[in-house]
């Protein structure tokens, strides 16, 4: 039995709705703003330098995100 | 290995760049261009207010079709293309931001910048601060984060 934790379609519809929600420009303004940590922003740099050496073009760049969503959706849990 | 669909990306991009439209990659897909490795799954344009036509013709002949006529999708603002995949498009002259800043498509497509997909194809997408403008539309959580993001990648340019 897969011991990853499932949402339920409720569930599911809910966090979307949470995610897709419009801010009030106070709310969208302090979320734009809120301070980087050091690790945060090194982590940032990090990854955008390994994916944009890893993927050179912009070309393979949205080929590799097609792919690896195409991955996710066909494995994540139901 | 889990394959993509049938859906030959490169064919979409060249169907778009050759449709006659002014259609500018906008939403994460833009981002991904950039180089930033976020995830998404759909595509999203806007195009010029009178520019639906074009690309529904366009995008016909790789069984994508669109969901509102280009009359009512000049009218409703917005409209989806679907096929294999799905593409939201925005068809306006302008659009507020959230804190009431109008940005115009005609302003957006004169700044715009073109990324090379292959050696005969490439894609058209907003400068980044106008991609960061196009951003403050829908103001949603995801949408911050990706100014902070677009914001990092901006200063990391000469």
């Amino acid at each position: 039995m897969s011991q990853v934790p499932t949402f339920t379609a409720e569930q599911r519809a809910e966090l979307e709705a949470w995610e897709n929600r419009t801010l009030s420009p106070e709310e969208f303004d302090a979320r734009v703003h809120a301070p980087w940590t050091d690790r945060e922003r090194e982590d940032f740099v990090a990854l955008v330098a390994w994916f944009t050496k890893r993927y050179p073009t912009a070309g393979e760049r949205l080929g590799a995100a097609r792919h690896l969503a195409s991955q996710w959706l066909a494995n994540r849990p139901r | 290995m889990v394959q993509a669909s049938a859906f030959n990306e490169v064919e979409f991009f060249r169907a778009v760049a050759t449709s006659g439209a002014r259609a500018l990659l906008i939403g994460r897909r833009a981002l991904i261009a950039l180089g930033l490795p976020v995830m998404t799954s759909d595509y999203d344009y806007w195009i010029g207010a009178d520019d639906a036509a074009l690309l529904n013709a366009a995008l016909r002949p790789l069984e994508m079709l669109p969901t509102l006529d280009p009359d009512e999708a000049k009218r409703n603002g917005r409209y989806v293309i679907e096929g294999d995949e799905h593409v939201d498009v925005l068809v306006a002259r302008g659009v507020s931001t959230i804190d009431g800043m109008m940005v115009w498509f005609d302003d957006v497509w004169t700044r715009r910048i073109y990324l090379k997909i292959t050696d005969d194809v490439s894609i058209a997408i907003p400068s980044l601060e106008d991609l960061i403008l196009t951003k403050k539309f829908g103001a949603r959580p995801r949408d911050a984060d990706d100014i902070r993001w677009l914001e990092v990648l901006r200063g990391s340019k000469p």
